[in-house]
């Protein structure tokens, strides 16, 4: 044992420092590209889950109308909630109320910056069912203040101590925020709907002060102004374990039919939360794959490499009496402690660039350096585990070979050359491809060196297809499943009003109607959309068509693929409580809810439901108008009885998605590109005596160095050859998986631009070409003579 | 004792006074600090047109790094180099490899044969690095591998030849680009007795097509081919010699009673390596013996 470590230790501080440097370099990047993909894909679904254990998130949220202050009803309603079958406990009822949150800049007179809000009643946070989880500040202490949900307070750079004010019947209303908090009632700011906000019930009073009786529909009577036809009551529950969400929501609706405004689940928040997450989640998973490949083959290459440079070591070691088993022990003590420090090193650098790669951290809060203790427990096992392999098999290839050869330092066979180095003897230009004769004297190593520039090509494509995509969805919404730029909440304003303001204002282009009911089929609920209105949306069709006759339906990617259904099959659905037989028309893309959305006629709804009315109205601009100057037009028409959005664009994100793919398909081609040089450095070394023989000549250093170079291109050239293909079909492939599981069907992935393609292959054969001059630099500039007594 | 007399001719009668290499003081030592050895100290040496000099010594004596200074594959710490008229010791590492694709060719006691090149294509390198065309390089290395009588194995590796056979080919690529000085390290060295005769043959047709040689060796049989022999010691020559009353006849019958020794074992025409054993067993061992003792008394040997 004490041999084994005397040797290793040797082996350590033996000559080519440099050779070590890069070994370890490459290790520590192979490392780092594994602990950044695992750290990265645990941070958003992983965080999100955590957040809603420790919030106790509402399985279900479920918005009631506002009850007549003379009557029952909420209380009512909350009982009955609390008996249905599944539901395990209900917070509520709570009053909210949908409002305008101004925020004014420091010391202006204006009017500030306005933005829909939805604000609830709840002096106390510690509730059963999905208690707000504070973050900044502290909690409500009087009526006077308001607690902003996290990423709205992000976004909208609002921070404890600040004043805001939300809107009221009576104008607007001065709050100072307290405390900035976690609440998953829906997903995050902006993304989903409005900036959500806490009051007490006193401070609720300030801005919508309670109205006299309501008339017995439980309804605020009409002329009550806009806040108070928007206030309603929102319910928490807590659903068993075992119990679907979806189906208590269900039967939810189907029970308490018109005092339900609507529904929430737990798991349809959750996938918002993390749409754009899971994309980038599963690239990232994607890349853990390429990575894997790729650090596989460069530990099986490097530590070839390195044995095959100390060969006459080895064999002087033999000849000395040290036993092969001791030497193959003596070098996996070795390699592997160059592993621990590499893995060590790797899951540091990761740990500390993760907060920076976080796409969730709008809503969860950007973490801290993650450092998970299994992380790199993973990344350690997998990088020991691959040079323990690479060790063995170069160790017992080594005892196999003849010790009178080595220490003669007689050509080893494969320098004599195999077919494919004396191939390159007949290529023109000879003496410019003396360095790929030398590469390819060693074709096993050529191979995995090639190999590793191949797996960075191919990652390097799929991440810039990822990167298009993404970018084009983040950027486009329509791109996902959301074909519009304003949008109308009629609230309580007849669908007629509206419906003339859309028609009258300028700069409307297409409108369409949405009524949002619940469907079952086959034990799954799921999302309804009524499609009415001039125009049907501009979804992005994956196949056949949106419905326009009586009785289609067209499905969302994610609902098609769940419930098995297919283009052209007519099934029976349960919509709002009623049997209906559909014929399924097509399939769209859509990201809401993972796809699991169904749209219809808004004629074929009355048919079920005669009062059925648009919820929604959602419009696409004309060219040369503006969101926000149609928003404003229909403002003006409409009053504040309605509530106008424009589309907001995630920009934030973009960068995120930008940094890592780019950070990712770096990783990668610096792999590649470290690999090439250790390769090469080793190849070089190897082949030092054979340099000074071409340098004794008459080969200048010049030529020297452009020989190696030259090598290093061709085998990135081969590689890229190979690779871009190889790449763009593994991109379709792998978006396609994707999108599948997000809801947005095959086909969904945007292709790398020809520009990108270009830039890649130039890119990679300079690198390449780089690598190849730098690796020969020192042994050409050395003195032949001392390279012809190489050893 | 031999006396030292400056030659005038070289056996072929070519007139000699025109100096193709010309070293003064030249010095080179390797390591650093206490750990620094000097291997050359101060060697002048002059070499003229047309003459094959031998250097000959001990191990570690120096031999093989004048040879490097000298062709440029090394530099000194002092002196100077002048291959013909041009200064050498102070040019680029460029400068010199161009110097020396032009006008050196180099034999090495290891071959030093490209491994996954062919025998034609080791021998067209020289020539192409000198920027020779293809078809001139492979016209040229036909026929230098036809005087070393290696013409059928133009296609075969390196790998697959004798140590006679390589260094045979190693010639052919040195002489290949008729550089102005051929210089071999040990050229013998790894061989065996009929493949070492076999490379002198081939050396002393060279030389006496007017190439001018530098040879080291440690082979005083090998030496006394040459036209002069310097002897070097720990880094300075102690002594030149030229065979005394070895003028052009007493030089022809040394080289006779030499090539009676190879043809009385070897045959005529280009015997192979493999026939090495027949070409030893013809030669008996008390001619061989012979041959040897009157090149010794020759150049005044003794022991040494």
């Amino acid at each position: 044992m004490r041999t084994v470590f005397m040797l290793a230790l040797a082996g350590l501080r033996g000559r080519g420092r440099v050779s070590l440097a890069v070994t370890v370099g490459i290790l520590t990047l192979s490392a780092v590209g594994l602990s950044t993909g695992l750290a990265v894909s645990d941070q958003g679904g992983g965080a999100v889950d955590r957040l809603a254990a420790r919030t106790n998130v509402a399985d279900v949220v479920v918005w009631a109308k506002a009850p007549a202050t003379s009557g029952g009803g909420s209380d009512d309603l909350g009982a009955a909630l609390a008996g249905m079958s599944g539901v395990r406990g209900v917070t509520g009822p709570l009053r909210n109320l949908d409002t305008t949150l101004v925020i004014r800049g420091s010391g202006s007179g204006g009017q500030g910056d306005e933005y829909s809000g939805q604000v609830t009643a709840l002096d106390d946070p510690n509730v059963t069912v999905n208690h707000p989880l504070l973050v900044g500040g502290r909690w409500l202490r009087g009526p006077d203040e308001v607690v902003l949900e996290r990423s709205a307070a992000e976004d909208l750079g609002v921070h404890p101590g600040d004043r805001v004010a939300l809107r009221g019947p009576g104008g607007d209303v001065t709050f100072t925020v307290a405390g900035t908090a976690n609440e998953l009632t829906d997903c995050g700011f902006p993304q989903c709907d409005e900036a959500r906000m806490f009051v007490s019930a006193a401070g609720l009073a300030r801005v919508a002060p309670p109205t006299p009786a309501a008339d017995d529909s439980g309804e605020a009577s009409p002329g009550q102004g806009a806040a108070i036809s928007t206030a309603g009551v929102t319910y928490w529950l807590d659903v068993a374990d075992g119990v679907s969400s979806e189906a208590v929501a269900g039967a939810v609706v189907r029970t308490f039919g018109d005092r339900v405004r609507g529904t929430n689940t737990w798991p349809d928040t959750r996938g918002d939360l993390l749409n754009v997450s899971q994309i980038f989640g599963k690239l990232v998973s994607a890349f853990g794959a390429f990575l894997l490949v790729a650090v596989a083959v460069i530990v099986a290459g490097s530590m070839t490499s390195r044995m095959v440079a100390r060969r006459r070591e080895m064999a002087l070691l033999g000849a000395v009496g040290v036993l092969p088993a001791q030497l193959t022990a003596a070098l996996l003590v070795e390699h592997l402690s160059l592993g621990v420090v590499a893995a060590l090193l790797g899951w540091l650098v990761a740990g500390a660039l993760a907060p920076s790669l976080d796409l969730g951290a709008a809503v969860t809060g950007r973490q801290g350096p993650h450092w998970a203790a299994t992380d790199l427990l993973v990344v350690g096992a997998i990088l020991l585990l691959l040079l323990a392999l690479a060790t063995v098999v170069g160790a017992v290839r080594a005892g196999r070979a003849s010790i009178v050869d080595a220490l003669r330092d007689a050509p080893a066979t494969a320098r004599r050359g195999g077919p494919l180095a004396r191939l390159t003897a007949l290529v023109p230009g000879r003496l410019g491809f003396l360095g790929v004769g030398r590469l390819a004297a060693r074709p096993g190593r050529a191979t995995l060196t090639g190999l590793t520039m191949l797996v960075a090509v191919i990652g390097a494509v799929v991440a810039g297809g990822f990167m298009v995509t993404v970018t084009e969805a983040l950027e486009r919404p329509s791109f996902t499943g959301d074909p519009w730029q304003v949008l109308v909440s009629r609230g309580d304003v007849a669908p007629a009003t509206v419906e003339t303001a859309l028609r009258q204002t300028p700069g409307v282009a297409g409108w369409w109607s949405e009524t949002e009911r619940r469907g079952s089929y086959d034990n799954q609920t799921f999302r309804v959309r009524a499609l009415g209105g001039q125009a049907l949306p501009g979804y992005s069709v994956g196949a056949g068509r949106l419905p326009a006759g009586p009785g289609e339906v067209a499905v969302g990617y994610g609902l098609l693929d769940e419930l098995g259904l297919r283009v052209g099959q007519t099934a029976t659905v349960e919509i709002a409580g009623v049997a209906r037989p559909v014929h399924v028309v097509g399939w769209y893309r859509t990201g809401e809810d993972t796809g699991r959305v169904f749209a219809m006629r808004l004629a074929d709804l009355r048919a079920i439901d005669p009062a059925a009315a648009p919820d929604q109205y959602r419009m696409t601009v004309s060219s040369g108008s503006s969101p926000d100057a149609v928003k404003s037009a229909l403002a003006d028409r409409l009053g504040d009885g309605v509530e106008l959005k424009t589309q907001s664009v995630e920009v934030s994100g973009r960068a995120v998605i930008e940094a890592v793919t780019t950070l990712i398909a770096g990783v990668l081609v610096l792999i590649a590109l470290a690999n090439m040089l250790h390769a090469l450095l080793a190849s070089n070394r190897e082949s030092a005596r054979d340099i000074g023989i071409v340098g004794a000549l008459g080969c200048t250093p010049r030529q020297l160095v452009s020989q190696s170079a030259l090598a290093a291109t061709a085998l990135a050239a081969l590689a890229t050859a190979v690779g871009l293909p190889l790449g763009l079909l593994a991109f379709r492939v792998q978006s396609d998986v994707v999108a599948r599981d997000i809801g947005l069907g095959p086909g969904f992935g945007l292709m790398p631009s020809a520009g990108f393609l270009v830039a890649l292959v130039a890119a990679t054969l300079t690198l390449a070409a780089a690598t190849g001059a730098a690796a020969a630099r020192g042994l050409a500039h050395r003195p032949p003579g001392e390279l012809l007594r190489w050893e | 004792m031999v006396t030292m007399e400056p030659p005038t001719t070289t056996s072929t009668g070519t007139p000699t006074d025109t100096p193709i290499l010309t070293t003064v003081d030249l010095a080179r030592s390797y390591g650093r600090g206490e750990r620094a050895r000097a291997a050359l100290r101060g060697v002048s040496l002059t070499v003229t047109a047309g003459e094959w000099v031998a250097v000959v010594g001990p191990s570690g004596c120096g031999k093989s790094t004048l040879l490097h200074l000298v062709g440029g594959l090394d530099t000194p710490d002092s002196g100077s180099i002048r291959i013909g008229d041009e200064e050498i010791s102070a040019l680029s590492p460029t400068r010199r490899a161009l110097l020396r694709r032009r006008r050196i060719g180099f034999v090495f006691q290891s071959y030093n044969l490209v491994p996954h090149l062919n025998v034609s294509a080791n021998v067209e390198l020289g020539l192409r690095v000198a920027g020779v065309g293809r078809r001139a390089a492979r016209a040229r290395a036909a026929e230098v591998l036809d005087a070393v009588g290696l013409a059928d194995l133009a296609h075969a590796l390196p790998a697959t030849l004798s140590g006679g056979q390589q260094q045979r080919v190693a010639i052919a690529r040195a002489v290949a680009g008729r550089p102005d000085l051929v210089l071999a390290d040990e050229p013998t060295g790894a061989l065996d007795t009929a493949a070492s005769r076999r490379v002198v043959e081939l050396l002393r047709a060279e030389h006496r097509r007017g190439q001018t040689l530098v040879m080291v060796t440690h082979d005083y049989a090998v030496a006394a081919a040459a036209d002069r022999v310097v002897f070097l010691r720990d880094g300075q020559v102690v002594d030149e010699r030229r065979p005394a009353g070895r003028r052009p006849a007493a030089a022809a019958a040394v080289a006779a009673a030499d090539a009676d020794a190879i043809t009385a074992g070897a045959g005529a025409g280009a015997a192979s390596d493999g026939d090495a054993a027949d070409e030893h067993a013809d030669a008996s061992p008390a001619d061989d013996l012979g041959v040897r003792n009157d090149l010794a008394d020759l150049l005044g040997l003794g022991s040494w």
